[in-house]
């Protein structure tokens, strides 16, 4: 007989399906009481324990926003600023990039060319137009 | 223990009586069939008032197209598979080996009355995956029909059939292997 019929033979013996341990004294009569008093202690708490987790989220909602708060009340800026930074500061410098351009060209002109010299120059690029065309 | 008086108490409305009812008559059956998964009497005592809470709190759902008893056994198959989830996580957790851990437990058991055998067969059990020991205790133990602990686990029969040989395949191949060493 092999080593596994025999162990087998051991599962099928019914002393292995005995129960091997014994019983704490009384156990279950005290059970009874201990289940009731644990159903009480959680129908007790039950308005807590279904609050619990929305007022933690509600609760890290606000640290969120008081974090976030603290940071831009502390750099000195709000929403309202930035956006106009980004918006009207941005377009004011631009803008008095190109008056500058503009005033510096015609100062310039003004005083190192003569009127008589532009209209000269004028007429010199109209013959000079006319007698490529051709 | 009768159940249609249980049934009776419930159709009348009569909550706490039933339940006060089930408590008195399933407590044993369960327990047994919770420290078979479980194996220690600290966790079942813990696994079986959890059974027994969520029990009161789904009393109302219980429709009479299951029989009463294997509505309680899957609460408590459940709950003592949760548990024993938990243990291993947690063993897992802190690098140790739950099996080696409750191989030491059941050595120092003092309610353990069993003989040497006896030890090898609840450690190797314990080395079972948790479906399987669940299986094999309601089995091999309390020698349940197939047709209940397919109802009690929500698997096919014949999946459970499988389930059940490869356990006692892998129970006896430990018993065997425990043997030799020692």
């Amino acid at each position: 007989m092999s080593v596994m019929k025999k162990v087998g033979d051991i599962l099928d013996d019914a002393k292995m399906k005995q129960r091997a341990f014994d019983l704490p004294v009384s156990y279950f009569e005290g059970l009874e009481n201990r289940v009731s008093s644990k159903i009480g202690k959680q129908e007790g708490g039950g308005f807590v324990r279904i609050l619990k987790p929305a007022a933690l989220l509600a609760c890290s909602l606000l640290f969120v926003f008081f974090i976030g708060y603290g940071i831009l009340s502390l750099t000195g800026t709000s929403g309202q600023d930035i956006k106009e930074a980004a918006l009207a500061g941005n377009s004011t410098v631009v803008e008095d990039v190109v008056d500058e351009e503009e005033e510096a060209i015609i100062e310039y002109l003004a005083q190192n060319i003569s009127l008589e010299a532009i209209h000269e120059y004028i007429n010199t690029s109209e013959t000079d137009n006319d007698t490529s065309n051709q | 223990m009768d159940d249609s008086r249980i049934i009776e108490l419930l159709r009348q409305g009569e909550r706490r009586q039933a339940f006060n009812l089930m408590v008195r008559g399933y407590s044993e059956k369960l327990y047994w069939i919770i420290r078979g998964i479980v194996h220690t009497h600290t966790d079942t005592d813990d696994a079986l008032q959890n059974t027994w809470v969520s029990v009161w709190n789904a009393i109302d759902t219980f429709r009479e197209d299951s029989k009463l008893y294997t509505w309680l056994y899957r609460i408590a198959t459940n709950e003592a598979l949760t548990l024993l989830r938990k243990n291993r996580l947690r063993a897992a957790l802190s690098f140790s080996d739950y099996a080696a851990q409750v191989e030491d437990s059941l050595a120092a058991d003092p309610t353990f009355n069993g003989d040497k055998l006896q030890l090898a067969l609840q450690k190797a059990i314990a080395s079972l995956p948790p479906r399987q020991q669940a299986v094999f205790t309601m089995r091999y133990f309390e020698e349940m029909p197939y047709s209940d602990i397919a109802e009690i686990l929500g698997v096919s029969e014949s999946s459970l059939k499988a389930s059940y040989h490869i356990a006692r395949e892998k129970v006896l191949e430990k018993i065997k292997k425990n043997d030799i060493d020692n």
